[in-house]
């Protein structure tokens, strides 16, 4: 109950907040400079009405895995699923000035799937408020949950041609995201300090480790009912704190922790909760050629705790990832990654077993819209009865129209 | 939802009102906060703000200026900034709006009073005709955007920076403007020597000069052996040819009579092939050009493999203040540039 009074209370505070950052800035529009907003030198206006890009993310690959196997192995939606070809991700992009007060943005996913069957999804579709007061920011619609590092990123801007095995196994293979809404607040301290909190729809097959399922319909083996939102409860909630800091003009250091509770759909009650803690750390000397060479280390490191069927078993995952990517010369990028991840499982089923993989690549970018990259996976798994599978893709990519520019 | 979540929650939300109350940590120290992408700007509006402003920059002059990264701390920055200053002309195209909607600042949003294109009243050189595409290679389809390395439209940037100071901050506005009036004069003395700009005159003078008239204008007078500073020294070679690694020094050899036969770079941001590298050598040895000019943070060894097959020499010189030890300011900037390639241009 008390829940309640205080997110009713945050809202309308928000609500009187917006209206009132509504009002000032219609005073300023009228006091804003004469300059008309896009006029180019040559005194011709341009309207911009929205930014569209499309990227066309495609892999060539060989494994010593069966394609049964390889499918378990690269459990993301996104990841290279067989030997030969796999069109990964065709994505079309919008994003622009919705009117002075909100920003919209819309990522569409065409894929084809194994039977050759075309699929579109909406992947987020969202708004962002662009004059809110006190650092304040509040996004809302359907989204990629402000989770770690990776969850929130589109595979054109992922560093290897596959997701971490971690992020598949907690966060789903699509990657956590739903409907709702979350205010995020830039803490007035000398360093960047933003906090998040959200709340979105619990169901469906984007939410894996809540309301969501396998294919099968299971998780785990328990059986997942699909239920009604009948309280505040049973919404999933996220809290993400992140703060970064500058040492020396050329080294960046991002520290973020997350925190993720909802409820699973192996009972009338139970609970998941994910934890999350994510470093990010880039040095690239002040005098570089075009950002390059950099250093670039990344790891994330989550944990699930589940409450599974009418007993609420307990069911405890955890795993990280580490990565280094090397960006040794204009346009050249080196990169390692060791994945790891364990639970309490079942040696014998592949989204709990233990597993470790190692993988190696080489990332050619033509230009800022092409690039040639190529990829190496050793993978050990437990219900592979530990044995270790090879396998190697060579993904290529082509971005047209809208360079979507890449968050820190 | 267990208790241990609800009270996380709580927390959460109460930290989130609390934003609401806090108006005070933003409050500022009285002089005006000016973020700049780039040094030669923050120096320019140092110099009209004085101890009015305290300006910062998101580049460093020995950074290349296309290629600033969008990080956390530049959006802290943008935060507090009173007023955003950029070169506009898609130079920052890669990470203005990141910065811009990062930092949650309205007052510095495009359109906003706290938000300044110092490209407009530029008169833009290379503006694309026709159409355009990325086959070309890094193509601004506004015009070339490297303008503040022609001193004269220094003087037009600090003029934009003084009027949108004085919007800013009406009570100084007479203090910018005449800071203004003393950067134009200091830029005419260096450019065309004070004794000529006495005689003819500071505002004369910049307009015969933006017309292409002033050598017509000293030689119909006679006047041409007051002429001093950076003009008298770059004057034996005018109509010169070099060879530029990329396409950021027009402006700078349109001031000084320089023409820039060809790039390094076959095309704006793809680096040089071996096929460009063999038709260049060719050309600067069929023109006879002997000077390749080009800015420090870029690969020098297409530069160096070129100069050593046709003997010309490689002149590397900041572009931007802070770039070189040389280049402390303004001024110094311009003036390291000068020195270097007559250096190299004499024979």
């Amino acid at each position: 109950m008390k829940m309640r009074m205080l997110l009713i209370v945050s809202f309308l505070a928000l609500a009187l907040l917006s209206k009132r950052s509504l009002a000032e800035n219609r005073v300023g529009g009228l006091q804003a400079t004469t300059a008309p907003l896009s006029l180019s030198p040559a005194g011709q206006a341009r309207l911009k009405l929205m930014e569209i890009s499309f990227v066309s993310l495609f892999t060539a690959g060989a494994s010593t895995a069966g394609e049964g196997d390889i499918e378990k192995l690269q459990g993301g939606a996104h990841d290279p699923k067989r030997r030969g070809f796999t069109v990964q991700n065709l994505e079309l992009s919008m994003l622009g000035a919705v009117d002075p007060f909100l920003n919209g943005e819309v990522h569409l996913i065409y894929q084809i799937d194994r039977e050759g069957e075309s699929k579109l999804e909406v992947e987020e579709a969202f708004l962002t408020t662009r004059t809110l007061p006190y650092g304040l920011q509040i996004k809302a619609g359907t989204y990629f949950t402000e989770f770690g590092r990776l969850n929130t990123q589109h595979p054109h801007s992922w560093s290897f041609v596959d997701q971490p095995v971690i992020n598949t196994r907690l966060l789903g293979s699509d990657g956590l995201r739903g409907a709702g809404g979350r205010v995020s607040w830039l803490i007035p301290v000398p360093w960047y300090s933003e906090f998040l909190a959200g709340v979105q729809n619990a169901f469906g097959e984007t939410a894996f480790s809540f309301l969501g399922a396998t294919a099968e319909g299971d998780f785990a083996g328990y059986t997942v009912t699909e239920r009604d939102v009948k309280s505040l409860s049973d919404l999933l909630y996220s809290l993400r704190m992140l703060n970064s800091f500058s040492v020396g003009g050329e080294v960046t250091l991002n520290t973020g922790a997350s925190a993720l509770f909802g409820p699973n759909g192996t009972g009338s009650d139970n609970r998941t909760a994910i934890y999350g803690v994510d470093l990010y750390l880039k040095w690239t000397p002040i005098v570089n050629e075009r950002g390059f060479p950099f250093l670039a280390l990344q790891t994330e490191v989550m944990k699930r705790n589940y409450e599974a069927g009418a007993a609420k078993v307990a069911l405890d995952d955890w795993g990280m990832y580490v990565q280094a990517l090397w960006g040794f010369k204009w346009r050249w990028v080196a990169a390692l990654r060791y994945d790891l991840a364990d639970g309490d499982g079942l040696r014998d089923d592949y989204l709990r077993d233990s597993r470790y993989r190692l993988s190696p690549n080489l990332t050619w970018y033509m230009t800022e819209f092409s690039k040639l990259r190529l990829q190496y996976d050793y993978d050990r798994a437990e219900f592979l009865d530990d044995d270790v599978k090879h396998s190697v893709w060579l993904q290529f990519e082509f971005l047209l129209g809208f360079h979507g520019k890449h968050k820190f | 939802m267990k208790v241990s979540e609800r009270i996380i929650i709580s927390i959460v939300l109460c930290l989130s009102l609390s934003a609401v109350f806090s108006n005070d940590l933003f409050a500022g120290t009285g002089k005006l906060r000016v973020l700049t992408t780039t040094p030669d700007l923050k120096y320019i509006a140092e110099f009209v703000g004085g101890d009015r402003v305290k300006a910062d920059s998101l580049s460093r002059g020995s950074q290349d200026p296309h290629f600033v990264e969008a990080k956390p701390s530049y959006m802290v920055k943008a935060r507090k900034a009173d007023i955003f200053i950029r070169v506009g002309m898609a130079l920052e195209a890669g990470y203005e709006s990141l910065i811009l909607d990062g930092s949650r600042n309205p007052g510095i949003q495009v359109g906003r009073r706290g938000y300044l294109d110092m490209s407009r009243g530029i008169t833009p050189l290379e503006v694309p005709k026709g159409d355009i595409d990325r086959s070309l290679g890094d193509v601004h389809p506004q015009g070339n955007p490297h303008y503040w390395l022609d001193p004269l439209n220094a003087v037009i940037m600090a003029d934009r920076i003084a009027d949108r100071l004085a919007k800013l901050s009406p009570e100084d506005g007479r203090f910018f403007k005449s800071n203004a009036r003393v950067f134009e004069r200091k830029i005419l003395n260096y450019l065309f020597g004070k004794e000529l700009v006495d005689r003819v005159g500071g505002k004369d003078i910049a307009d015969l000069a933006r017309k292409d008239r002033l050598e017509s204008f000293l030689r119909e007078r006679d006047l041409g052996y007051m002429l001093g500073g950076w003009m008298k020294k770059m004057a034996p070679f005018k109509g010169r040819r070099i060879v530029t690694y990329h396409r950021s020094w027009p402006y700078f050899a349109h001031r000084f009579g320089l023409v820039v036969a060809n790039e390094l770079e076959a095309k704006p941001g793809i680096s040089p092939g071996p096929r460009h590298i063999k038709l260049l050598i060719e050309q600067m040895r069929d023109e006879g050009i002997t000077v390749i000019l080009m800015e420090p943070f870029y690969n020098d060894k297409p530069a160096l493999l070129v100069a050593e097959k046709t003997g010309a020499k490689v002149v590397k010189a900041a572009n931007s203040v802070g770039g070189s030890e040389e280049a402390k300011d303004y001024f110094s900037l311009i003036d390291s540039i000068v020195r270097e390639l007559t250096k190299a241009l004499a024979p």
